[in-house]
């Protein structure tokens, strides 16, 4: 799959859930990650949770999303390439440059992406 | 070549024993949810049937063809959720997994019924598993 490229003005979803902790993640699971996926398009909860969830889940009060743009992400010094897959064309991979380190600091710094 | 995917404690549940090597992610959210890998020559789909985006998940395992894994990897998104249903019947084995590591798991002769009795099961003998690495945990540290 070719992947497009993303405009600095396209709106990007995150999804999460009230239960997890965080509810959104800002930082990959160590050891076994090295990105934080992101859905393209202002996605309300309901085809956001579709897009990542098998589609046996009932949607409830507990589905959370977030919005930013590709651009906040790129001036925060994160990388933004959409990586689509055949389940979810619109996936989105965030990543930080190879010789940074995604550290306290890096999460502050997406969070603050999806800020007003 | 075995219909049953081996599935060891402690591996990652998109590569769920040593050797087992990822061959195609067909869905991804932070980890890799829906795809295949190749153990000892032969394919395997593994799945997220729950957990998406939590700590605990439950994942499934079911032998592929080369046909089916190829169809799997051009069907629309649209028609996504249906192909992987068709391909996750039959004989398989299902498992939980904390923190990206399969905790415990159990053989299904057919991945195409009601779970959630094999589900609650394979959740109670998580939390033993992990309740005993607990206990062993503190009596290290006591020791220490």
């Amino acid at each position: 799959m070719v992947p497009d490229a993303l405009s600095n003005s396209e709106t990007l979803t995150q999804y999460g859930h009230s239960d997890s902790r965080p509810p959104f993640r800002n930082r990959p699971r160590e050891w076994t990650e090295d990105e934080i996926s992101l859905i393209r398009g202002p996605l309300g909860k309901e085809e956001a949770a579709r897009a990542v969830r098998d589609r046996r889940w009932e949607v409830s009060a507990k589905d959370q999303v977030r919005q930013t743009t590709a651009g906040r992400l790129r001036m925060a010094g994160f990388s933004v390439t959409s990586t689509g897959t055949p389940r979810n064309p619109g996936h989105v991979s965030v990543r930080i440059d190879l010789e940074k380190v995604w550290d306290d600091d890096a999460c502050a710094r997406f969070d603050e992406c999806f800020g007003n | 070549m075995s219909d049953l995917a081996e599935v060891q404690p402690g591996t990652r549940p998109w590569e769920p024993a040593r050797g087992a090597s990822l061959a195609v992610v067909l869905h991804r959210y932070d980890r890799p949810l829906i795809g295949t890998f190749d153990q000892h020559g032969t394919h395997y789909l593994f799945r997220c049937l729950a957990g998406e985006v939590e700590r605990a998940n439950f994942w499934s395992y079911v032998r592929v063809d080369p046909d089916q894994e190829a169809k799997l990897a051009d069907v629309s998104a649209e028609l996504f959720d249906e192909a992987i249903d068709e391909a996750s019947q039959g004989p398989g084995v299902l498992a939980i997994a904390v923190d990206d590591r399969i905790v415990a798991s159990a053989l299904i002769d057919d991945l195409d019924i009601d779970l959630s009795p094999v589900i609650s099961q394979l959740a109670s003998r998580g939390l033993a598993i992990l309740r005993e690495e607990e206990a062993a945990l503190q009596e290290v540290a006591a020791a220490v």
